[in-house]
């Protein structure tokens, strides 16, 4: 059986792409739930950190590829997170690139594994 | 069965992030939501758990270093936001009258440079000195975190050239320079360490990390010319030629309008832009 969580390092390069597909999947998302979206969607094997995923949806953010709405749940604030439309090409191109990164690698890991 | 978090606890989770010194408004709100919703989550799979037993649990899930990191990034991803809606903005800045507005500034610098290169270049280094040591005494950074070693290093990058240009066997322009550098480099040192704690909007980051750049500009400056070959002579050399006083024209230019581009357009419309996607910060104008 692999290992329960996933290589961080192997993690770590796709999480972007990670998160900008669980956004257009939803229409919008805040941190925590998508720390946990993660988890039920991968049943544990993928665990976001919370050091890991603020860094980025900041950076996304900044980069105008998600747009951000503030609400207000009871006695908090809560930071919900949607995907712009630069948000959906960018993902769409990191797809390609994602697609094409698998096939390669199939080619060269494939044949050892078999 | 779930239970929310009632308002001291969530006031509780914001005096702990600001005592990690979490100093952003908006970054404060996120942490403080994604810890009371693992916490409520926490509280609803056991029982029996208090609040503190379930925060105890929630926050050993955080990094060692802390929240620190987080401001890193968020600095990092806000100096790029920065930078790129500057561009932007530039675009709306150029309108007509700008537009003759700079010519007409270029034309007088070149008139001035032209004629009284000695003079100016004295006037323009002041200038820089006044204004960066004003924007850094008024937007100052907070002075209780121990891990920001750019509070150290950004200064040494006025001092260093400073004293460097200070001991060069240069023409005495250069000297004089050198020794406003060193002077604004230790007065940049000391209010830095100045208590500041006003500090907590994104606007005081943004303002805080152009500003920088004037001194990024005038220290490599002032240290290539004089490499170049003519010792310093640069000076000399614009006294009565088109193209040096030209150049060194076209260089000032582009600061006057970038100076006055960030105060009189980028700063408002960033304001505005920012009022408009955090309703719920009061941001200062």
């Amino acid at each position: 059986m692999y290992i329960c969580v996933m290589n961080s390092k192997l993690l770590r390069g796709s999480l972007e792409t990670i998160v900008l597909k669980m956004l257009s999947d939803n229409d919008e998302l805040y941190g925590y739930e998508i720390t946990q979206r993660a988890k039920e969607l991968t049943a544990g094997d993928v665990a976001i950190t919370e050091g890991a995923l603020y860094p980025i949806l900041h950076k996304l953010e900044a980069k105008g590829v998600v747009s951000v709405e503030v609400r207000s749940i009871g006695n908090r604030m809560r930071k919900y997170y949607s995907l712009t439309e630069n948000g959906q090409l960018e993902l769409s191109q990191k797809l390609v690139e994602w697609r094409d990164y698998v096939a390669s690698l199939n080619l060269i890991l494939q044949p050892k594994l078999s | 069965m779930r239970r929310q978090l009632t308002s001291d606890e969530v006031q509780y989770l914001f005096d702990l992030v600001r005592d990690r010194e979490v100093k952003y408004i908006d970054v404060q709100h996120e942490l403080v939501d994604h810890v009371a919703s693992a916490v409520e989550e926490e509280m609803a799979l056991n029982n029996t758990w208090t609040f503190v037993q379930a925060l105890n649990v929630v926050l050993g899930r955080f990094p060692i270093t802390g929240f620190a990191y987080f401001i890193q990034e968020k600095e990092k991803a806000m100096k790029a936001y920065w930078r790129s809606r500057q561009w932007a903005h530039l675009k709306t800045y150029f309108t007509f009258p700008k537009i003759m507005m700079t010519l007409a500034t270029f034309a007088s610098l070149w008139t001035i440079l032209f004629w009284a290169p000695m003079i100016l270049s004295a006037v323009l280094y002041i200038g820089v000195f006044l204004m960066s040591t004003w924007a850094i005494a008024d937007h100052d950074n907070d002075p209780s975190s121990s891990k920001r070693s750019y509070l150290i290093w950004e200064p040494l990058l006025v001092i260093v050239p400073g004293v460097i240009l200070l001991l060069t066997e240069v023409s005495m322009i250069f000297r004089l320079t050198g020794a406003l550098m060193l002077l604004q480099g230790l007065i940049f040192f000391l209010v830095r360490f100045r208590s500041v704690h006003d500090f907590d909007s994104k606007r005081s980051l943004l303002v805080l990390s152009s500003f920088y750049r004037s001194f990024w500009i005038a220290g490599p400056v002032s240290l290539i010319v004089p490499l170049l070959g003519t010792d310093g002579k640069w000076f000399d050399m614009m006294q009565g030629s088109m193209v040096c006083s030209g150049l060194s024209a076209i260089v000032c230019t582009m600061v006057v309008v970038y100076i006055h581009a960030m105060v009189t357009h980028f700063k408002p419309m960033l304001r505005q832009e920012l009022q408009q996607k955090y309703p719920h910060l009061r941001i200062a104008s």
